[in-house]
């Protein structure tokens, strides 16, 4: 059974001066099994939603259930919920407080009240999961390099064993290939584990590579959900909300106005390398 | 054309509490001519960063040991220094942060771009005419009264933009400027960069993990593990796509889709940097296959 969300509005300060509204009467289903993109603009809610769904926030109208549960109907949902739905936030690696590297990514597994072996278990699993060395743990947080801290502070969620794993902007910040390295990770994780992922982030190209189904936000709720296909085929809608597509497949378009003919929409470079190869070897034969 | 700033022989390591030391640049020598644009890639923890603060001196020799010498506008900044020429150094040389809230100080937009130059005891009127100038120069006219916390990712780190720029420095470094921004964002900061640079004799030096956002400097920097790796125009760079990898660092999709065309025998011209180029070699390869075909 997914996350649900059914007319969910949130409105920031309330009753107040500052009173905003930040989700207005929003639908959305993030699937189990799969790794949904999350993408809009600046402002458009996505961190918002993030905590929404795992009962930080309560909505100030609608329901959001996960599993069928509404997570905010009484104290005791809630808390499971908290464990049934991981959360790394934006830039987690300042969060992290414990001694040892080891100890933190234990925190959580720790109030989850489990046995030392248990935990023992789930620690080394994430540890696995993440790549981080057995010469890190014993370190002291801040003694690692920024995108181990980074990994650690990822690993503290995995420990916990989340249904749904959520994460903000993952990967903002690394080197290209700190990237690829993370959000790779992540998708093995997904596909091993059989978790539901939701990744936010800013970056098509990392959206397009690493995503089954991408759900695109705009000022004024949900504009799309859908394949990367279904998302990528309207640039000028996404350029309207902010948005944009990856490089790859503005070459293609530009290509199009030049005449060239392409049989599928293409998003990342393996497919359009897989096309173009076709194309040279003149396998088509429609050719006059 | 004359350098603005000139780095000789430069290592730098940084103390920490217990006075260990942590090396972070090792015998660095660039130059960077005045009026230039320059990106400056590298993995996480190469020393861009470190370089970037050593130029306008948020670091200096109580934060580690320094060796060699950075010249900025014809004063060593790494020796001794008076008040009067670091302050006078700090004003030439403007920075920008990753995130725009660290550096944006007042309640209304007008008033956060004055800061700078109120400061500086500049004229009210002076100001008000800079002011004007500065919001036109990022595209956001209009917006005077505004309050910061209300704009846009993309409009607060153009704001930032203005405000370095109202103290009229020499040189802009935009450090990771575009990081937390959605693609609306970063590409308004890399037109007002691209602005800048077309209509100002501002020298310009970006640090960035996007590659696409390299593609249009005169000249790219790569650093790596605390050293210059390697040193040219974007095309120079770019096209040597498995040294760049061997960095931790990419190339832009356009580039790695005619690399791997090429690997595979498929292409022979040069490798395109950006979408349009692209677009016109792929369809000149599948032309002339079809040519070929043809005869």
């Amino acid at each position: 059974m997914p996350i649900i969300f059914e007319n969910v509005s949130y409105v920031y300060g309330q009753n107040t001066p500052f009173e905003h509204k930040a989700l207005d009467k929003i639908n959305l289903t993030v699937n189990e099994n799969e790794i949904t993109g999350l993408i809009g603009q600046t402002g458009c809610g996505k961190s918002t939603i993030a905590q929404l769904c795992n009962g930080l926030y309560k909505p100030t109208e609608g329901k959001v259930t996960v599993d069928g549960v509404d997570i905010n109907a009484d104290k005791k949902n809630k808390k499971e919920n908290f464990f049934k739905v991981g959360l790394v936030f934006q830039y987690p690696e300042y969060q992290l407080f414990e001694d040892t590297v080891e100890h933190d990514i234990a925190y959580g597994p720790k109030n989850m009240g489990l046995s030392e072996d248990e935990i023992k278990r789930r620690v080394t699993d994430a540890v696995r999961f993440v790549g981080l060395r057995d010469d890190e743990m014993q370190k002291s947080p801040f003694d690692i390099s920024g995108g181990q801290r980074r990994r650690a502070a990822i690993a503290g969620i995995i420990a916990m064993e989340p249904k749904y794993l959520i994460l903000d902007e993952p990967a903002a910040g690394l080197d290209p290939q700190g990237r690829d390295d993370i959000l790779s990770k992540l998708k093995k994780y997904q596909r091993e584990k059989g978790t539901a992922v939701v990744i936010i982030s800013h970056s098509m190209e990392d959206m397009a590579k690493y995503c089954d189904r991408i759900i695109v936000l705009s000022q004024t709720g949900v504009y799309k959900c859908g394949t990367k296909a279904e998302i990528f085929e309207d640039p000028a809608a996404l350029r309207d909300m902010g948005l944009s597509v990856p490089q790859i497949t503005k070459m293609v378009y530009c290509a199009k106005e030049l005449g060239v003919k392409f049989d599928r929409p293409l998003y990342t470079v393996d497919a359009a390398f897989e096309d173009i190869m076709k194309m040279l070897g003149g396998g088509d034969g429609s050719d006059t | 054309m004359e350098n603005i700033i000139e780095i000789k022989n430069l290592s730098f390591s940084y103390k920490d509490s217990e006075g260990k030391l942590h090396p972070a640049l090792h015998d660095i020598n660039l130059n960077f001519e005045r009026g230039t644009y320059t990106a400056i890639l590298g993995h996480n923890g190469s020393g861009k960063s470190t370089l970037a603060k050593l130029i306008n001196m948020v670091l200096t020799r109580e934060d580690g040991v320094i060796d060699g010498s950075i010249t900025v506008c014809g004063k060593e900044v790494t020796g001794s220094i008076s008040d009067e020429d670091a302050y006078d150094i700090q004003c030439r040389i403007g920075m920008v942060h990753q995130n725009p809230d660290n550096q944006i100080v007042a309640t209304t937009v007008e008033e956060d771009i004055a800061f700078g130059p109120e400061n500086l005891g500049v004229d009210p009127v002076e100001i008000r005419k800079t002011v004007t100038e500065m919001l036109k120069a990022v595209g956001m006219e209009g917006h005077e009264k505004s309050a910061p916390h209300r704009l846009s990712g993309g409009q607060k780190q153009r704001i930032a933009v203005a405000g370095v720029l109202a103290m009229r420095p020499e040189c802009i470094i935009f450090d990771e400027s575009t990081a937390m921004l959605d693609p609306q964002g970063r590409e308004a900061i890399m037109n007002t960069i691209d602005e800048l640079h077309k209509n100002t004799d501002v020298t310009i030096i970006t640090i960035t993990h996007y590659m696409n956002e390299a593609t249009d400097a005169d000249r790219v920097i790569v650093l790596n593990k605390g050293e210059v790796f390697m040193d040219g125009t974007p095309e120079e760079i770019f096209t040597q796509v498995d040294t760049l990898h061997s960095v931790r660092l990419d190339v832009p999709q356009v580039t790695e889709l005619f690399c791997k065309l090429k690997k595979a025998g498929a292409y022979e011209g040069e490798l395109p940097l950006h979408t349009e180029e692209g677009a016109a070699a792929l369809k000149e390869l599948l032309d002339s296959k079809r040519g070929q075909k043809c005869l």
